[in-house]
């Protein structure tokens, strides 16, 4: 399927230069690596484009499965009984440090903030990931909707075709997930990995494309016939959903990261997680609402260090590379961009070398859209053995992460008829997060 | 609609969780069955001779003002009708053969033949089944039991029509453990048994009534729904617990004990809470004695089952089918399932200011469901026998001006009605504020004396516990000085006789032996002397302790006098509270109604006007009104499972299986006739021939179902809202799009071979027979004359690809607007 990728023509180099203008100190390198790689492309307007990457708010979210060491990572304790064999580096925003162990992102730190005072309460894997992800309990009756589909519903572009929610992680197939709870699947993510792009988006071969726009015609002149006597809501939902599913299908190389520059790959590293923050990158820049990148595995009961820094090592460089495009191409003003896992890992260490389940006091990384760069929110004490000042939860965050996308999270969605609040209404926004 | 924010200033100082205080958690589990029959509880009603669905059309007449609008809508064409029973009461499009039939049929009553043709048919339990699955159950994981198992359990009872009270009685009392009631148990086992689930459930599938946000405090939006209704119902279900045995099979066990108490997180008072249905008393246990409690107590691996279930009591209140707000349910859920808008919408959101839009119409099918036995089919044939039900869906002519006239005077005075109720509802929302005020004062004012009279308790208790060994060893001093004295006594007889022996005859012997007891009289003497003292001193703090049990009793009496007087306050508060709710909420409706009004008649004002005038906008939003106020019918989308049977249905793929399933069932059960004759033969070689068990229609449906269940769970996962979330909401996305235009699913269904659609229509060349079965079979009605032209412009522009262009047309009409709703 031919692609109209935009980012040849002289229209849209234009467009970009004057784009990118503002940016002071962008990478020359990186400009012109990401305008041949054609990062915005499947947009026909490059000023349609432009305005979509400034207004259009969106979600980047790296989910650190199995739970991120803190001490690893954002809240390093080094020269204490529990801080591990691991130095504390300094980073890009001045009296910050995070573990030697994020050389790249140590970088960027002056695009993110640093929340190191979480306490979920919450050890459990799968009711810890609920919490973060959902902003409740996953033991509250009833069952909420994932962030994503919070803020795809929030900040949904009606006539956008594509999906608001993506999940990409190992294995995804393409399918719709079930996260979406009563918010429908509309707003359900898409899973998607192993370059598969999402389900029937192909044209079956044997069907051209003069035959599906003929057999489309005919079906528009028969639904015409009907919505000529009633037209609801409903109606034309059911309608619309086949031109947007049309739309989709033209519009399918945006899920196809190998349309990615080799440069680009190699930057990114040649890996699972490389691609897939490419993948990210790409997903973003072509206006899907919410997109989470899951890296695994961090639960690290055995040989915690060792694995570390094997795990991290492979998350750095790819993460800062995409921290750093995403701030070359004006979008981090747009974008919340949230490191999380379903909690951190126990100060004490194992007889194995391992460190354990620890929802208690640790932290996650959190920048862009809406939120102040290069601040530190609570602190742990000396050993990292409880939260010393400003303790939050999910809610809290989940509170937070709405605020900053300018979605009031007090408020609710009308569901059929009933009333749904947008986060639990027990939270609290984090104020001084909010930029 | 006015909307009161009540308790929002604090809402945002809510704590962590809800301060739900269970005092124990008891375990057991009700080995008693019900006595519940349907005809065990129900009042009789006094039945009208005039049939029900002709009741329900004059009293929805009477709500429009006899409106000669409304009475000129007529009703749909036989084809429009058929398709709707079908797909209601069968769960599928019919076939263009069923539609030929009743097209040609003369009989004037044949749309009420026709629906007790399908009330009867062996499609309506496997529909019903469905319909009742996704009500109950709304589409969660079957963990515990499994979904043909429960279904089975749906079927059955649907085939034998059996009461909508019984249905429920057995679900909620079915505990899992017994083998025979295993597959009912699926309602609290596939919930895990979770207190708080169950009764955001219960409230919500049985009375219609959303307390989830009364679960931390009262409403904060809906002035009826109290925090203690709330746990009331939970009082039912928090004594059980899920019981898993040796084989790792789970069931539920319930406590005896244990006692509910709440606290509102927005005014910090405490309540306690008995089992209560909304709207009822609350339920009166008997007190045992501690060992009478359980029919098998708790233990270790024990599945524990007290003698009085609190969770049985719901089963039997529900059975008894007294209660207004579970018959108004089940009837506006019904009457949602056959109108595609329940009168109150949503359906679990009946509260005062939430009344049915004719509420006349819900009282009405009510009582008569009552007095029918909770009879399903009836209710359901006589919704299908309403003009209502068979309205057109579209806004037809135009009204005469002089109905404009008359509803713009009718407009006007509802309008002063409603600045009237509107004056009423703010002062009596005032009382309700103050009775609210009073309340929470006086459970605030009763726990300090609740608190202490506890206390008192506590420390009689104890003082009466401490001096029951201090009584005891006193009494056993007591009891040893006796013996001791006895034995002194006997001694001292002894010498006395020692003695008299001793002068009688001077023997050394009889001296040596006095002087052994001397010695002994004077052991004993001073062992005496010791437990005497021992004994006073105990006599003392036998006499102090008993002091102090009486100065605690009478602390404890002080105390539970005190209680008693402010308990008295707090029980004459709340039933303040419940009379100035209950006048609260009548004012509440009244306003609602009449709102209610004004929108129906601002509706029909709308369609009165020049519709040549009116914009389409407005035309939309008038007809959706209508609609909404059941004057004309909605566009109702068919559930994922109609869908998939229509789809199925319209391609041929349901009639290949209707043709190929008697064949392969008759097969099957010659083959295990002549096994059974084989193996019979081996023991005695002329036995006769076993006779294979002759094929039952309900078979046929019971293994077409199973052949297109898996087709059908594609849809359901692809359409449905998500597991466990009300399933009444419609959604179009873009993979459902994508699915039907490029997956494999239905282009094998539109496969040229087999009789399926595509090879019948092949098989036509004339090109308007071959659209007239197109449009029978896919849209249930004849094409019109554009239809037929459209269609055989598309096969003359497609020249020899004929079969892939019939492929595409179809493919278009199964994926239209038309389809996709009930019309």
């Amino acid at each position: 399927m031919e692609c109209g990728y935009a980012c040849k023509s002289p229209d849209h180099t234009i467009a970009r230069r004057g784009f990118l203008g503002h940016i002071a100190g962008g990478v020359g390198a990186t400009v012109a690596s990401s305008l041949v790689g054609g990062g915005i492309s499947a947009f026909a307007e490059p000023a349609v484009t432009a305005q979509l990457t400034k207004q259009h708010k969106r979600v980047l979210v790296v989910f650190l499965a199995g739970g991120v060491s803190q001490l690893e990572s954002w809240d390093p304790k080094p020269g204490t009984d529990t801080g591990g064999p691991f130095r504390a580096i300094p980073t890009s925003v001045k009296g910050m440090h995070i573990s030697e162990l994020l050389p790249h992102t140590a970088k960027q730190m002056h695009h993110l903030s640093l929340v190191r005072s979480i306490n979920t309460r919450e050890n459990n894997h799968a009711q810890g990931r609920y919490c973060m992800e959902r902003g409740r309990r996953q033991n509250d009756p009833g069952d909420y909707p994932h962030l994503g589909g919070v803020v795809a519903k929030s900040l949904d572009q009606k006539e956008n075709p594509l999906p608001g929610h993506i999940q990409i992680t190992p294995g995804g197939k393409g399918s719709r997930r079930n996260d979406a709870a009563y918010l429908g699947p509309k707003f359900a993510s898409i899973s998607l990995g192993d370059g598969k792009p999402p389900s029937y988006s192909k044209r079956p071969d044997d069907l051209s494309a003069a035959r599906d726009q003929q057999r489309n015609d005919f079906r528009r002149r028969a639904n015409e016939r009907l919505l000529q006597r009633r037209r609801t809501a409903f109606t034309d939902l059911y309608a619309q959903s086949y031109e947007q599913a049309r739309e989709m299908m033209k519009r399918r190389d945006v899920f196809d990261v190998s349309k990615e520059s080799d440069k680009d790959v190699k930057r990114y590293g040649e890996h699972d997680f490389g691609r897939h923050c490419l993948l990210a990158r790409r997903l973003l820049e072509n206006g899907i609402t919410c997109v989470q990148v899951s890296h695994t595995n961090y639960d690290t009961h055995h040989e915690n260090f060792n694995f570390h820094i094997e795990q991290l090592e492979e998350f750095d460089r790819p993460f800062a590379t995409l921290l750093d495009d995403l701030h070359q191409r004006g979008m981090m003003e747009s974008t919340l961009v949230v490191v999380m896992s379903e909690f951190g890992r126990t100060p004490r260490i194992n007889d194995r070398y391992g460190r354990d389940h620890w929802g208690t006091a640790w932290s996650i990384a959190l920048g862009g859209c809406g939120i102040q760069s290069g601040g530190i929110v609570g602190k742990t004490n000396k050993n990292g053995t409880a939260v010393a000042d400003r303790e939050v939860d999910h809610r809290h965050l989940f509170h937070t992460y709405l605020s900053a996308l300018g979605v009031d999270p007090t408020s609710n969605f009308d569901i059929g008829g009933r009333k749904m609040p947008l986060a639990d209404p027990s939270g609290l926004r984090i104020k001084e997060l909010l930029a | 609609m006015i909307r009161f924010q009540r308790n929002a200033h604090v809402a945002s100082h809510m704590p962590f969780g809800c301060a739900t205080i269970c005092d124990a958690f008891c375990f057991s589990l009700c080995l008693f069955a019900l006595a519940c029959g349907p005809n065990a509880a129900i009042g009789a009603e006094a039945t009208n001779s005039t049939p029900l669905h002709v009741r329900i059309d004059r009293t929805l007449a009477q709500s429009f003002n006899e409106s000669s609008q409304t009475n000129n809508i007529g009703v749909v064409d036989d084809a429009t009708f058929l398709r709707r029973v079908w797909l209601d009461l069968a769960g599928s499009i019919p076939s263009a053969k069923q539609l030929r039939a009743f097209l040609a049929e003369k009989d004037a009553n044949k749309r009420a033949k026709k629906v007790d043709e399908l009330l009867a048919s062996d499609r309506f339990a496997q529909h019903m089944a469905n319909v009742f699955d996704v009500m109950l159950m709304e589409r969660r994981a079957d963990k515990h039991v499994k979904r043909n198992a429960w279904r089975a359990y749906l079927v059955d009872g649907f085939a034998k029509n059996k009461p909508y009270n019984v249905i429920v009685s057995e679900v909620l009392s079915a505990d899992g453990a017994d083998i025979a009631s295993r597959s009912q148990a699926a309602f609290y086992l596939n919930r895990e048994g979770e207190h708080h689930q169950l009764t955001r459930d219960v409230g919500r599938i049985f009375f219609g009534r959303d307390l989830q946000c009364a679960q931390c405090h009262d409403h904060p939006d809906i002035d009826d729904m109290r925090q203690s209704e709330y746990f009331n119902l939970f009082a039912f279900v928090h004594r059980t617990a899920l019981f898993t045995d040796k084989k790792k099979v789970v069931s539920l066990s319930e406590k005896a004990e244990g006692e509910v108490k709440f606290t509102s997180v927005f005014t910090k008072a405490s309540f306690e809470a008995k089992p209560a249905i909304p709207g009822g008393k609350a339920i009166t246990e008997p007190s045992l004695e501690a060992a009478k409690l359980y029919k098998v107590k708790p233990a270790k691996g024990v599945r524990s089952v007290p003698t009085f279930s609190r969770r049985q009591q719901l089963a039997i209140e529900l059975a008894k089918g007294t209660n207004l707000a579970f018959r108004k349910n089940i009837v506006n859920r019904l009457w949602a399932h056959m109108m595609g808008r329940g009168l109150v919408h949503p359906v679990d959101m009946m509260h005062a200011a939430n009344p049915a839009s004719h509420p006349k119409v819900l009282t009405l099918m009510s009582k008569e469901f009552a007095a029918n036995e909770f009879n399903i089919k009836k209710l359901l044939r006589e919704m299908a026998l309403t003009k209502a039900y068979q309205r057109p869906f579209e806004l037809s002519a135009p009204a005469a001006p002089a109905d404009a006239t008359l509803l713009r005077e009718q407009l006007k005075d509802v309008k002063v009605k409603l600045g009237t109720l509107k004056k009423q509802v703010f002062a009596s929302f005032d009382r309700l504020d103050d009775a609210d005020a009073k309340l929470v004062d006086a459970a605030k004012a009763a726990a300090a004396p609740r608190d202490a009279m506890g206390q008192r308790q506590k420390s009689l208790a104890a003082a009466q516990n401490a001096a029951v060994p201090i009584e005891k060893t006193h009494q056993t001093t007591v009891k040893q000085i006796e013996e001791k004295a006895r034995l002194k006594a006997s001694v001292d007889a002894a010498i006395g006789e020692i003695q008299l022996a001793a002068a009688k005859a001077d023997d050394p012997t009889v001296m040596a032996a006095k002087a052994l007891f001397d010695s002994k009289a004077a052991e004993i003497s001073t062992e005496l002397k010791t437990l005497q003292a021992v004994r006073s001193k105990q006599a003392a703090a036998v006499l102090a302790i008993n002091a102090k049990v009486a100065s605690e009793k009478s602390k404890f009496d002080a105390a539970q006098k005190s209680f008693n007087a402010t308990n008295n306050m707090l029980r004459h508060s709340q039933s303040e509270m419940d009379s100035t709710l209950a006048s609260h909420q009548a004012h509440t409706t009244a306003l609602a109604i009449a709102e209610r009004e004004v929108d129906r008649i601002e509706a029909l004002l709308a369609m009165a006007r020049d519709t040549n005038d009116a914009s389409p906008l407005l035309a939309d939003a008038a007809a959706d009104a209508l609609s909404d106020h059941t004057i004309i019918r909605n566009l109702k989308p068919l559930t994922p499972e109609q869908l998939a049977w229509s789809m199925m249905q319209a391609t041929g793929v349901v009639d290949a299986y209707r043709r190929s399933l008697p064949i392969e069932l008759k097969k099957q059960a010659e083959s295990s006739a002549a096994k059974a004759t084989a193996a019979a033969r081996k023991k005695d070689k002329d036995a006769p021939a076993v006779v294979p068990i002759p094929v039952t229609p309900a078979q046929i449906d019971q293994a077409l179902n199973a052949k297109l269940a898996g087709s059908v769970k594609v849809f359901a996962d692809l359409f449905s809202a998500a597991a466990g979330q009300p399933q009444d909401t419609f959604f179009a996305t873009v993979d459902q799009a994508l699915f039907f235009s490029n997956s494999s699913t239905l282009k094998s269904w539109l496969a040229p071979s087999g009789g399926y659609l595509i090879d019948r229509l092949n098989k036509e060349k004339d090109v308007a027979k071959m659209t007239n079965e197109l449009y029978q079979s896919v849209l249930t009605r004849e094409p019109t004359q554009e239809e037929i032209k459209d269609v055989a412009d598309y096969m003359a522009s497609r020249g020899k690809d004929r079969v892939v262009a019939l492929q595409e047309i179809a493919w278009a009409l199964l994926t239209s607007v038309e389809f996709r709703f009930c019309r």
